[in-house]
């Protein structure tokens, strides 16, 4: 009876601890989190295309863009791109969220990148 | 006794770690399902911020491309302002489209552009991603464009949705004032050709001098290049009194260039040039003709 009690006892335990590891809920929330990164870095790359103009973009010496770029990073998205090939700001590692936008303006070819960073990555 | 007693320990901590587990799954239960209902409002919300963003670039886009065509068509086409400028300005019309995928937002978009003539604008809405303070909005007198654009998103990996879809209208400029250059070209022009009818000798070295000396004394020519040739020589017969009165006929045209006009893809030139013939009688007959 003392065996049979044990063996039902392990086997519920076993079945419960294996449907928690089954219905793990981090990735979910992971996957949230780093859809709200995205959508901050999306926000990041509209905005500074707002704020300089296409213009600016389109016109300007790539090295001024990278310069523009540079400004407007902060502390918890950082702003990158390449112009015409050449490349400016560098990705962080492993950033919780990322959006690049991709333009023609006057047959140069603009990619915007910005990179948000997880509360442990900000500087 | 101990037995029984023992028996009833067992049972009652089979019971307690089914309640223990029970509990612990049922929370996790819990937990895990508010995770995977935030998971898809999450990722449509992200979806709405981008959809959102690009909706404010792409008719920007659209009107960054209404004014480099607007820009490659001036410097490639002077205008003849000796018909006025409104069939010149109605061919600056022109339409651009574009589809994709920009991190999984379908989009397709058409826009259109035209000569915007419409006088008394005082505002203009902004365009929520600006070209630059030379360009945006309506200016007086500029070279206003007006730009409708049509665009349809989609969220690529749920199906299609959230869904965007907009027509916007705006004005955006050229610092360029064609009306009133055509009206200076007209201007000059129609000075040139009152000196012009004031030819005595039916020349080409009067009609350069009296030119020459137009050019000088006269403000607004100073600014064009001038040209004149006569073109023949003879009597006009319908004239009454004198019965054959010599005549001169003559081609003048005018010429200016606009140096270093802000556009969108850099810097560029504009030319105008205006061009007519006069029939002067001059007060000499016609140089014989030896042969």
């Amino acid at each position: 009876m003392r065996i049979l009690d044990i063996g039902v006892a392990t086997s519920y335990a076993l079945i419960c601890i294996s449907l928690v590891s089954a219905m793990n809920p981090y990735p979910a929330a992971n996957q949230a989190s780093h859809n709200a990164a995205d959508a901050r870095a999306s926000n990041a790359v509209f905005g500074y295309v707002s704020s300089v103009g296409l213009v600016f973009i389109g016109g300007a010496p790539p090295e001024q863009v990278c310069a523009s770029l540079s400004q407007h990073s902060n502390a918890t998205m950082v702003l990158g791109g390449t112009l015409d090939g050449e490349t400016c700001g560098s990705p962080p590692s492993s950033p919780q969220g990322e959006y690049s936008l991709a333009l023609s303006l006057s047959g140069r070819q603009v990619v915007i990148q910005a990179w948000a960073l997880g509360p442990e990555q900000e500087t | 006794m101990n037995r029984r007693r023992r028996g009833r320990s067992a049972v009652a901590a089979t019971i307690a770690s089914v309640i223990v587990f029970t509990t612990m799954l049922v929370a996790n239960a819990v937990l895990f399902s508010s995770q995977n209902n935030l998971l898809p409002a999450s990722q449509e919300y992200s979806a709405q911020v981008a959809e959102r963003g690009m909706a404010g670039v792409v008719p920007s886009l659209a009107a960054y491309e209404a004014l480099d065509h607007v820009q490659s068509y001036l410097q490639q086409n002077p205008m003849d302002c000796s018909s006025g400028p409104a069939p010149y300005l109605d061919r600056l019309a022109g339409t651009w489209s574009a589809s994709g995928n920009q991190q999984g937002i379908e989009f397709s978009s058409s826009s259109s552009w035209g000569y915007d003539a419409t006088a008394g604008r005082t505002a203009d809405t902004s365009p929520a991603s600006p070209l630059g303070v030379d360009f945006d909005g309506f200016s007086a007198g500029s070279l206003n464009v007006l730009v409708t654009t049509l665009l349809n998103e989609s969220y690529y990996h749920t199906g299609g949705l959230p869904t965007y879809s907009a027509q916007t209208s705006e004005v955006v400029h050229l610092p360029v004032e064609p009306v009133l250059e055509a009206e200076r070209c007209q201007t000059a022009l129609s000075e040139l050709g009152a000196v012009v009818a004031t030819l005595q000798d039916c020349n080409e070295s009067s009609l350069l001098a009296l030119v020459v000396n137009a050019t000088g004394e006269l403000p607004l020519l100073d600014g064009y290049r001038v040209n004149a040739t006569i073109d023949g020589q003879g009597s006009n017969a319908t004239s009454a009194a004198p019965p054959s009165a010599p005549t001169c006929l003559v081609s003048y045209s005018v010429t200016t260039t606009l140096l270093g006009i802000p556009g969108v893809a850099g810097t560029f030139q504009w030319t105008l040039s205006g061009s007519a013939s006069l029939l002067v009688s001059v007060a000499d007959g016609p140089l014989s003709n030896p042969s």
